[in-house]
């Protein structure tokens, strides 16, 4: 087990910078989920930690070794694929040996240490089985048997979910919980899911573009994003942006012709234009009070355990906005509300960098 | 189901099928029954007195006693046990040398194509120049390293090493281009996997690549087997079968029994052999492939 860091990492293809400078410090035994939208560099840069992809400059360190120039199997890494990349000629016992084979363990040892990974993730009695007989879930079970046996360093996951159906892929999200709190060893978890970024990370590194926008806690991400991309990628639905005005004294903003307040002042944008945030959970209706807004439903969305409301907010000139209700309120298109917003959970983002803006 | 229906549906499958298998019958079962039926024949053009009596079998036990029936199919093994896997091993060679990541694909992949489309006399016709004696550029070339210029083609062991050289060089594009097909199928992330799993590139290639490349292979080598027993055009450029009939292939002993001795009653006979000898030198690779196939 180790920590891994990466220091000023770049990758360029050819004249294509993909990964700007980024600086990362995994402790040893943390599960760090590479989170962002297709194309972000989220697995150029796993791939380049596994060394399946060359580092431009930078430093990539696994424990006390800069392992930029050794070759994968030097680095002492497993990885898990989006395809699962099992051999198909090889059974189900070979595929999880081979790793071990090539590094001439004894036989006994191939034999307990396969049987004791099998144990745990309960494929014990597909060991004689080629990949093609197994199921998808069970590919990507073996696909794990094949690094966990290994006991690396660190382990890769490469969208490892993705291929799998929704059901299938909430069950292996709580196996490989359940894996890491067995195993305790360190994860880097490349995923474009963020429901998966906020249940497995113990913290999460959001890219876009090839550049780190925030690498914290979920909490902290989900409550405190740096960003508007943070904040828009995270939740679902995500958090709803409308343009404001912060007023002259920072502590509210004016949206669609209502003021909103602020959880605390935001001094440093007092009186300029901001997108204005806050999540749908945190849109309440509301009975008459001073600070309550007016709303006409949009669109009412049932889920069974709650439903979504789309509705339009502000008088003279609305914006869509989406609030979570409980199932039990009975809304319909057109009807007119008065809503609040928690002031506590409010954001507001500079309109140019679209940074948080904190103070 | 009513049966009525079955029937009609079943009259309808035979009747769709139908044009497929009179092509089948006109193309391949007329002319080989028409062979198999006139080896029974005494046919011979030069002897048109003779007539065209049943002989029974008597073409086949002239075959039995015929020597250079033997050394024409004696060659014609040589060269399969030869050509086949050569062409195997440098088209396997090739495939993997086009599978590496250039910049422009294309120049390669002609590079491959052109020996596979070049026609086989003219590689024949080039390749006797090759070996000339005298004027060959690999004498021209052996010589310049002080060896004594070679009999290519007029001894007769040199002379078979000569045509298996150039049956390889032309039939190895082909077996490329099979195996190039195969490779390109790998996924890529199975060696990105056995990487990170600590395989060299031997390992990768012995225990990836070759594993996964036995179905191209056996394609491959069905193909190029059939077309091994069917030599011809090669040592007919290069040598004409000579010197002597040392290099006679059983395709060329058949050619010249009907085309030159026009005796078509043995030549079929010795054709049918030949069918006979396809037949089980592929039903033998069909076999292997269709009881793997089985097991997976």
């Amino acid at each position: 087990m180790a920590n891994v860091k990466l220091k000023q990492v770049v990758k360029s293809f050819g004249e294509t910078k993909v990964i700007h400078g980024i600086d990362l410090d995994i402790k040893s035994g943390e599960f760090v989920v590479f989170v962002g939208p297709s194309g972000c560099g989220k697995s150029t840069l796993l791939r380049m930690i596994a060394g399946l992809e060359t580092t431009t400059s930078g430093d990539i360190m696994i424990g006390t070794d800069r392992v930029n120039d050794l070759p994968p199997r030097s680095r002492d890494i497993a990885m898990v694929f989006q395809d699962y990349a099992l051999y198909p000629h090889k059974s189900v016992f070979e595929n999880m040996a081979f790793g071990l084979r090539l590094r001439k363990t004894p036989e006994a040892e191939i034999k307990k240490r396969v049987g004791d990974a099998a144990a745990i993730l309960q494929i014990e009695h597909l060991l004689e089985r080629k990949p093609r007989q197994l199921s998808g879930g069970q590919r990507q079970r073996v696909a794990m048997g094949r690094a966990i046996v290994r006991d690396p360093k660190a382990f890769l996951f490469d969208e490892p979910l993705s291929n799998l159906d929704a059901q299938l892929r909430n069950e292996m999200r709580t196996e490989i919980k359940k894996l890491h709190a067995r195993l305790g060893k360190t994860i880097i978890y490349v995923t474009h899911d963020q429901v998966e970024a906020m249940t497995l990370a113990d913290r999460i590194a959001v890219l876009s573009a090839g550049h780190v926008m925030q690498y914290a806690s979920p909490d902290e991400i989900y409550n405190r994003p740096a960003a508007k991309f943070v904040a828009g990628f995270t939740g679902s639905p995500s958090m709803n942006f409308a343009p404001g005005k912060v007023s002259a004294d920072g502590t509210s903003v004016l949206v669609a012709g209502s003021n909103v307040k602020l959880g605390y002042a935001r001094a440093s944008a007092a009186g300029s234009d901001v997108t204005f945030g806050v999540r749908p959970e945190d849109i309440s209706l509301s009975g008459e009070n001073a600070d309550a807004i007016a709303a006409r439903v949009v669109v009412v969305e049932p889920l069974g355990a709650e439903t979504l409301v789309t509705l339009a907010i502000g008088e003279s000139k609305p914006v869509e906005m989406i609030t979570r209700v409980d199932a039990d309120t009975k809304l319909l298109s057109g009807d007119q509300v008065k809503v609040s917003i928690n002031a506590a959970k409010t954001h507001v983002f500079d309109l140019k960098s679209e940074l948080a803006i904190t103070a | 189901m009513k049966p009525s229906k079955d029937l009609s549906e079943r009259a309808l499958g035979w009747l769709l099928l139908a044009p497929v298998g009179i092509l089948l019958a006109l193309i391949v079962i007329y002319p080989v029954g028409q062979l198999i039926y006139s080896s029974f024949f005494t046919i011979r053009l030069t002897e048109p007195w003779l007539g065209t009596p049943f002989v029974g079998l008597e073409n086949y036990v002239k075959a039995w006693e015929d020597e250079r029936f033997w050394g024409a199919l004696q060659n014609t093994i040589l060269y399969i046990v030869i050509t086949v896997p050569g062409s195997l091993a440098v088209g396997l060679g090739l495939a993997m040398l086009a599978n590496l990541p250039f910049k422009r694909k294309w120049p390669v992949r002609l590079a491959l194509l052109l020996p596979w489309a070049l026609p086989l006399v003219f590689a024949g016709l080039i390749f006797r120049w090759f070996f000339d004696f005298k004027l060959g550029f690999v004498n021209d070339f052996i010589t310049r390293f002080g060896f004594d210029p070679v009999p290519w083609l007029t001894n007769p062991m040199m002379a078979k090493i000569a045509i298996c050289i150039t049956i390889i060089w032309k039939s190895s594009s082909f077996m490329a281009l099979v195996l190039l097909a195969g490779l390109q199928s790998i996924p890529k992330s199975l060696y990105e996997a056995a990487e990170v799993d600590g395989a060299s590139k031997w390992v990768q290639f012995k225990e990836i690549t070759l594993p996964m490349l036995v179905p191209a292979i056996f394609v491959a080598l069905i193909f190029r087997t059939i077309t091994a027993i069917q030599t011809f055009d090669i040592p007919y450029a290069m040598t004409g079968g000579g010197p002597g009939d040392s290099t006679e292939t059983l395709a060329m002993y058949i050619h010249k029994n009907t085309l030159d001795f026009l005796d078509f009653g043995y030549g079929s006979a010795l054709a049918a052999i030949m069918f006979i000898v396809s037949i089980v030198a592929t039903s033998g690779y069909l076999r292997y492939t269709q009881r793997s196939a089985g097991r997976d």
